[in-house]
């Protein structure tokens, strides 16, 4: 047995199996690192184009008369962020929509617009799993009253 | 570790020394240490300019979705200018909010009043503009040099 170890010890052959094998776990873990940031600021780049789309059309409706209310606002922000080309997932999405009370510009009615969206992760392993990122928008919509 | 006991002859001293391989690593890494740190500043300050930049024009085209919003009857630009200072956090000297005429499709704009010629289309623009002054990080290593950011930005109000 002790003989085999000291064999085994003076070995040289299959050092880089060996060393692979050590190294493999680490690299990987930083190469899916490396695609985990990529995701995340897709989603955030998807978040900020899906709060845009939607403060124009929160805009425009209200241009027509149709003064959608917080809910349908949170309804159709959570529509257009899980559609293409945005795609984001709507277990990790939350969408807030508030009227600011304390708006004084003349003419408008304000809208916060909150999201909230987890980045899913490709990491179970690492000590973090879970990316929170939040956008925020001010909406101004015509109101005249 | 050799003993230099030969400093009472520095020529013999010296060339021993210029031989010597050892700790090349260690000197190598204070060479160029300084350089790393300035690059790595130098990196840091241009993505904060970047941000900067990005901030401010965040803030006119906030401005811009507010004047949209209004209708012209409405519209205060002094209230607008205050928002633009309070979002920028820029003096308030450094926000200049104007209504611009443009006749037809030139792309000179006009002072407000201006009557465009005959069968002109008389439209109403909004210039927005925001001066910032950003100061780089190295100017705490003694190197003066501000960047002056200036954000304009026109929207089509009427």
């Amino acid at each position: 047995m002790r003989a085999h170890v000291r064999r085994l010890a003076q070995d040289k052959s299959a050092v880089a199996a060996v060393e692979f094998a050590l190294a493999a776990p680490l690299a990987l873990t930083l190469l899916l690192g490396v695609l985990q940031i990529g995701l995340a600021m897709q989603a955030h780049n998807a978040m900020r184009g899906a709060a845009g789309e939607i403060g124009r059309y929160v805009v425009v409706e209200y241009m027509t008369e149709n003064e959608l209310d917080d809910g349908q606002i949170e309804d159709a922000a959570i529509a257009r962020a899980t559609a293409a080309p945005y795609l984001l997932k709507g277990n990790n999405l939350d969408v807030e929509a508030t009227t600011d009370a304390g708006n004084t510009v003349e003419g408008t009615k304000k809208i916060d617009l909150t999201i909230d969206y987890e980045v899913p992760g490709i990491l179970p392993f690492a000590p973090f799993n879970v990316i929170s990122m939040t956008v925020e928008k001010s909406i101004y919509a015509y109101n005249p009253d | 570790m050799r003993e230099y006991t030969s400093l009472r002859k520095p020529t013999a001293f010296l060339s021993r020394l210029r031989h010597d391989r050892r700790g090349a690593v260690i000197i190598e890494t204070a060479l160029i240490t300084p350089l790393l740190l300035i690059m790595s500043i130098g990196a840091y300050d241009v993505s904060r300019l970047v941000a900067r930049q990005t901030e401010l024009q965040e803030v006119a085209a906030e401005v811009s979705a507010i004047a949209m919003a209004q209708v012209a009857e409405d519209r205060d630009l002094d209230q607008l200018q205050a928002i633009a200072v309070a979002a920028s956090g820029v003096d308030d000297d450094n926000v200049s909010i104007v209504e611009n005429v443009k006749c037809g499709t030139d792309d000179d704009l006009e002072v407000a009043g201006y009557e465009c010629a005959e069968g002109e289309e008389t439209s109403t623009m909004l210039v927005i503009e925001i001066d910032a002054t950003y100061v780089p990080y190295y100017s705490n290593f003694g190197v003066k040099h501000n960047i002056e950011l200036n954000i304009t930005r026109s929207v089509q109000v009427s």
